[in-house]
């Protein structure tokens, strides 16, 4: 039933604000120039800030080394940032000791879990389907990286470099939300025991620094499996990690699933719809929802997390690189390696923080207003 | 035929005495409206009869089926149907699947013969164009109607309303209550806690007065509002009839 049209018929016509929109120009001013003292304060700035644009420039790409072919080129005097360092050493770097020709693997992979990434990151892909996705990317990717059925086979011991981060963080992910998801719903259980042991578990693993949590993971795995049985140390690395995300996330499922409005229960029951079938189609679609710029944080910070599993002896995308710079030749080079992987990280983590902000605006205009 | 007897029911929420030896039958066919003060137990009293509110003491059946462990509470809801006071549509879904989700996934209906279903009831209410719409595309009265189609779509015997109106702004009442209103005249069995006593006067077979937990009259509307029994139901009805 819509309104009759002399309820919504304009009475008085509409007008324009009195000010009209400020120019490009005045804005520029009321933004820089708005007092002569902040005036200055921009001009000032504003010189400091070219000249030291200048003197990057000049170091990072004027006076810059590109090529290898002659590492005594970077030693010169006057010469600037020493890139030929990555052209050099990128493929160590990228893929730590994987065999050089089977580089294609590692990056095939790589591209694969990206592809995963990107396509869970879009709104009208999400489903329980997303399982599905990362049943078979994480299948593709392990066979692309252990090789059999035709491919050459290597061990989780040939992996390093950004494949191992990337993997590393996918199993992350997709092996610690589903653990979340259960912690979670397990907290909120009327199930004591059940309740008990999730409480136990989220508080052990947010209690504890990850480093230590992936030293337990290197010393208790082992004991509790038995002697003799050795567990691979990737395995363990992932064990430590997916505990450690799991926990924080199940946390913020746990909020999300506070945050609901309690009549979205209440509907759902009176249906006649039992837990499962409740929590599937109604409560956990919806909590998901709010909670995803916050889950998206917690997805960077295992990322960045993945740099800590040096410490049990895995070279990842950070590792590898530090253990590429050995060579005597470019020992001296090290910042200009740092400085491009740095980029590398940037870009993946600035990416995921863009796309949280974009997300949490989408998830906000989205979100249909509950009634009162 | 009885839809609902409650015998000696009592309920606390602590030490609060929300439900005081209530004992309330509903036959087939009739509309029961529950009003009273606020806090007097009405919205508890309609919430025990699907179960969202568990009873302490006394016995309660519904449908037919005598409400004791999940098993029982599980008959009761799919032939019980409730609407509420905000509406709790699945904000996350279109209307249409709002509708078709607790047929298929309780009912086991086919996607296509809920979809069938669905559509016949939307147009019904005068919705059939809203289907493809999420809840917060839709205005209260709209969301409001759509809420009671989807306790339509399970065929329900009994029909609990909890102030269906109150979070709608006046000019939106009256196109749920007209709906209601042709509900209970196709012989619907129907309990309403409502402040609308233009409703209830009109459409209910029965009104029920509550006060701190205790049902302290029921009677014919027409013996309730021009001749109420007892003091409270006095002041009450000065209160909101001003
Ligand atoms: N879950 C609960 N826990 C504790 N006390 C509750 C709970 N729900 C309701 N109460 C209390 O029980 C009493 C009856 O509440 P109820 O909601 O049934 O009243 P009502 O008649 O529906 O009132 P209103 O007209 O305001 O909706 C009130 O004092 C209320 O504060
Ligand atoms: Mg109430």
């Amino acid at each position: 039933m819509t309104d009759p049209a002399h309820l919504t018929a304009p009475v008085v016509p509409a007008r324009r604000p009195p000010h009209g929109a400020p120019g490009p120009l005045a804005r520029l001013k009321a933004t820089y120039f708005p007092t002569p003292l902040q005036g200055l304060l921009t001009v000032v700035l504003g010189a400091l800030l070219v000249v030291l644009l200048a003197r990057l420039a000049d170091w990072a790409v004027v006076g810059a080394v590109w090529s290898p072919a002659d590492p005594a080129a970077c030693s010169a005097d006057g010469a600037g940032a020493c890139w030929a360092v990555v052209a050099e050493k990128h493929r160590v770097m990228f893929f730590g000791a994987f065999p050089y020709e089977e580089h294609w693997r590692a990056a095939l992979a790589c591209l694969l879990i990206i592809a995963a990434f990107v396509v869970s990151a879009l709104p009208r892909c999400w489903s329980p389907h997303l399982a599905w996705l990362w049943i078979a990317t994480l299948a593709l990717a392990l066979w692309l990286m252990l090789g059999g059925a035709g491919l050459a086979e290597l061990s989780t011991s040939d992996w390093g470099g950004l494949p191992l981060t990337l993997l590393l963080s996918a199993g992350t992910v997709s092996l610690g939300l589903p653990l979340a998801l259960v912690l979670a719903l397990g907290r909120n259980s009327t199930m004591p025991a059940v309740r008990l042991i999730c409480i136990g578990t989220i508080e052990l693993f947010r209690g504890l620094p990850l480093l230590a949590v992936l030293f337990m993971a290197s010393l208790i795995l082992p004991l509790f499996l038995g002697e003799g049985v050795t567990v691979d140390k990737f395995v363990r690395a992932l064990v430590g990690m997916v505990l450690f995300f799991g926990a924080y996330a199940a946390e913020i499922v746990r909020g999300g699933l506070q945050a609901l409005p309690k009549g979205q229960y209440e509907a759902a029951m009176s249906l006649g719809l039992p837990y499962w079938p409740m929590m599937i189609t109604v409560i956990l679609p919806q909590a998901l929802r709010i909670v995803v710029p916050a889950l998206v944080n917690d997805i960077i910070r295992a990322f960045k997390n993945t740099s800590f599993v040096a410490v049990i002896g895995l070279f990842d995308f950070l590792g590898a690189t530090k253990a590429s710079l050995q060579d005597p030749l470019w020992v001296r080079h090290t910042l200009e390696a740092y400085l491009f992987i740095m980029a590398v990280y940037f870009a993946f983590c600035w990416a995921m923080s863009r796309y949280a902000l974009w997300i949490e605006r989408r998830i906000d205009t989205d979100r249909p207003s509950h009634a009162p | 035929m009885t839809a609902i007897t409650m015998n000696q029911v009592n309920k606390w929420f602590g030490a609060l005495h929300v439900l005081r030896d209530i004992a309330l039958t509903v036959n087939q066919g009739e509309t029961v409206v529950v009003c009273g003060p606020s806090g007097s137990g009405k919205s508890t009293l309609i919430r025990t009869l699907n179960a969202l509110e568990p009873i302490d003491q006394g016995a309660l059946t519904v449908a037919g089926i005598r409400l004791d462990g999940a098993e029982a509470r599980r008959q009761v809801r799919r032939r019980v149907g409730m609407v509420f006071q905000s509406f709790n549509l699945f904000t996350h879904l279109r209307v249409i699947d709002n509708l078709t989700l607790a047929p298929e996934g309780v009912l086991g209906l086919s996607r296509h013969a809920a979809e069938a279903r669905a559509l016949a009831l939307l147009d019904r209410v005068g919705l059939a164009d809203q289907a493809r719409k999420f809840p917060g595309q839709l205005s209260g009265g709209q969301q409001q109607r759509v809420a009671i189609t989807r306790t339509l779509m399970m065929e329900p015997e009994v029909l609990l309303f909890d102030e269906p109106t109150s979070a709608l702004d006046p000019e939106m009442v009256h196109e749920v209550l007209h709906l209601m209103e042709a509900l209970s005249r196709e012989g619907r069995t129907m309990v309403c806690v409502t402040h609308e006593m233009g409703f209830a006067r009109n459409v209910a077979d029965r009104v029920v007065f509550m006060v701190s937990g205790s049902i302290v009259e029921q009677a014919p509307p027409d013996r309730f509002f021009d001749a109420p029994q007892s003091d409270a139901a006095r002041t009450f009805m000065a209160q909101v009839l001003h």
